[in-house]
């Protein structure tokens, strides 16, 4: 058969390019819809949960998480499956009836614009500033990603991997907005599971059956034997060590990424009523339970089949390189790219969303005393979206300077994740946190967090300890929101009306009010 | 730069941390595998079904129809059960 000058036979690269063609159609076809600035940032709030569920998951699965989770799990074993069940299903539901509710009835675009209605311009600045750097180096990674897996296995060259990326996202995110973002992510997401469920398939056939993959990796040694356990001991010499999975990734940074990730609730904004805006979020905790099957499956299997690769992230893409025939190489790629593209579409569509709507509109309407027209935003979020993609293209290659990004960018996560937890906690459940309170809450828990990183490997049973920051300071913001708040004068009740749970809950008046000042 | 940081932290910092934390975690290092696992099945349980309790109303708000698949309240134990049989199990 012929050969595409690489480990990719023309049959693989046939089924990667159609993918590809038939994601810039789906893009392209969805443009049809874009007439305003909601309909391209939020869809028009026409999406339906089964849509929103699935972009949630196949967005917060990237392409990341296929190389390094599947490396992850195959040097610390099961335990990594934790981040996917105990770090999603109750974060998911208590999103699903807390948050939900109040993002969608406050009728906000973000979640710093919904803080900032809460707390006032300071909050809401801090969070714009937070959010859109961390999103923007996600992407540079994510980029980066893209170029070092199609480097590896296939020996194209790492700029041509990227620009081909951008290319690709940058033209249907361009032209569709929420809506292309969202439907490309149900078919990346079908691909993504065909693909990744085949490579499992694969991997366990030639290990023989699923107790020869347990039986072949425990008979290596202790140092194996909570190899498949879920829950270790807190003295163990792992990053997740039981306390840390419970109390940091199970009350905390889930929940904080859920309730706060904008490339994830964005999905939730556009949603087409309030029923499916929450169903959405509780099919996203169903779909969750697959997701360590398929994507750390293939990783265990690696552990068993090449039991001394010198890096764990080769796990994936030697399966690939060895094992598949042709034609499901093909496939396999496109479910890399699925992955890929599904979460540089949302980080990509959030950023923008997030630039316009907290950065760009307040500063128009400061400047030129009346917000910025409609027609002006929409042209404003395709030039940004352009902008983005190609910033970040551009600054992908930067990465390959940081051996150990991955664990830079999870310390990065670790240290706002706790005091925005807290700081929006807060203000949903309590009236009495106010403006002085939430931005102290903020700025104490963001240090804290960055003071416990500096001292964590001395404080904590891990030598990763973003675990144990990411609770901690949400601990310490949570205390400096409550007392600072208790110390200065209460937010009038007139401003809560429509933002705190006790009034939105049962406030028609304050539904009205805020239908009345979005109409404006 | 960031040594002269993480020396100041470590002397000015670590003297007042360490003897809070410590006692925390001799006592985390103590607890049985048992009383893990229960803790963790009993936030995911906690997690998975107060919201059972929701009423109607609050549950059904924005639902194009009644019907009784669009309780969501139903979905619960669909969703819950199989995460609890993996931390029951594994």
């Amino acid at each position: 058969m012929e050969t595409t000058g690489s480990n990719l036979i023309f049959l693989d690269a046939l089924v990667i390019f159609f993918y590809l063609g038939a994601t810039l159609a789906l893009g392209a076809y969805f443009s049809r819809y874009v007439k305003s600035s909601g309909d391209f940032l939020l869809a028009g709030k026409s999406l339906p949960f089964w849509a929103i569920g699935m972009s949630i998951v196949v967005s917060d699965i990237g392409a990341i998480d296929m190389v390094s989770g599947a490396g992850a799990a195959y040097r610390f074993g099961l335990a990594q499956a934790n981040f996917d069940w105990l770090g999603s299903m109750p974060a998911l539901v208590f999103v699903a009836f807390v948050f939900v509710p109040f993002y969608w009835r406050s009728g906000v675009y973000t979640l710093p614009e919904f803080l900032g209605r809460r707390y006032g311009r300071g909050v809401r600045g801090f969070q714009t500033i937070i959010w859109t750097g961390f999103m923007l180096s996600m992407l540079a990674v994510m980029l980066w990603t893209s170029a070092v897996f199609l480097g590896t296995v296939l020996g194209w060259p790492r700029q041509t991997a990227i620009w081909l990326t951008v290319a690709v996202v940058g033209v249907y995110t361009f032209a569709g907005g929420l809506t292309a973002v969202v439907m490309t992510d149900v078919i990346q997401m079908v691909i993504m599971f065909v693909g990744a469920g085949a490579l499992l398939g694969l991997s366990l056939w030639k290990v023989g059956s699923v107790s020869a993959l347990v039986h072949t990796i425990s008979s290596r040694g202790p140092e194996y034997a909570n190899y498949f356990r879920l829950l270790l001991p807190n003295d163990a010499p792992t990053p997740y060590p039981w306390s840390g999975i419970l109390f940091g990734l199970g009350v905390v940074l889930s929940t904080a990424y859920f309730s706060s990730n904008q490339a994830v609730i964005q999905r939730v904004f556009g949603a087409r009523s309030e029923w499916d805006a929450k169903a959405s979020v509780l099919l996203a905790a169903l779909f969750k339970l697959f997701i360590p099957v398929l994507i750390m499956g293939p990783g265990l299997a690696a552990a068993a089949l090449y039991p001394h690769l010198k890096d764990p992230d080769s796990a994936v893409p030697t399966l690939v390189r060895d094992l598949l025939p042709p034609g499901l190489t093909g496939l396999v790629f496109a479910a890399f790219f699925a992955a890929l593209m599904s979460s540089v579409d949302s980080y990509l569509n959030s950023s923008t969303t997030m630039l316009i709507t907290d950065a760009y509109r307040p500063a128009y309407g400061a400047l030129a005393g009346r917000p910025p027209s409609d027609r002006h935003c929409l042209f404003l979020g395709r030039g940004l979206t352009l902008g983005l993609i190609v910033l970040a293209g551009a600054a992908a290659p930067f990465v390959d300077r940081f051996t150990t990004i991955y664990v830079a960018i999870q310390t990065l996560f670790s240290l706002f994740q706790g005091p925005t937890l807290a700081v929006l906690l807060l203000g949903v459940l309590w009236p009495r946190a106010n403006h002085a309170g939430g931005f102290a809450g903020l700025l104490v828990g963001v240090l804290c967090a960055g003071l416990l990183n500096l001292t964590g490997k001395k404080l904590f049973p891990s030598e990763e300890p973003f675990l144990f920051v990411a609770f901690w300071s949400f601990l310490v913001s949570l205390g400096t929101v409550a007392a600072v708040s208790w110390l200065t004068p209460p937010p009038p009740e007139s401003s809560l009306r429509g933002l705190v749970w006790r009034f939105v809950a049962r406030d028609a008046e304050a539904q009205a009010l805020l239908r009345e000042q979005l109409e404006k | 730069m960031q040594e002269l940081l993480q020396r100041l932290v470590d002397s000015a910092a670590l003297p007042l941390l360490k003897p809070w934390m410590d006692p925390i975690h001799a006592f985390l290092n103590g607890l049985p595998p048992w009383s893990w696992r229960l803790a963790v099945c009993a936030y995911l349980a906690i997690g998975g079904l107060w919201a059972a309790f929701l009423k109607r109303e609050a549950v059904f708000r924005g639902a194009p129809s009644q019907a009784r698949w669009r309780d969501l309240r139903l979905w619960l134990p669909l969703i819950l059960l199989p995460y609890l049989l993996l931390y029951l199990l594994l």
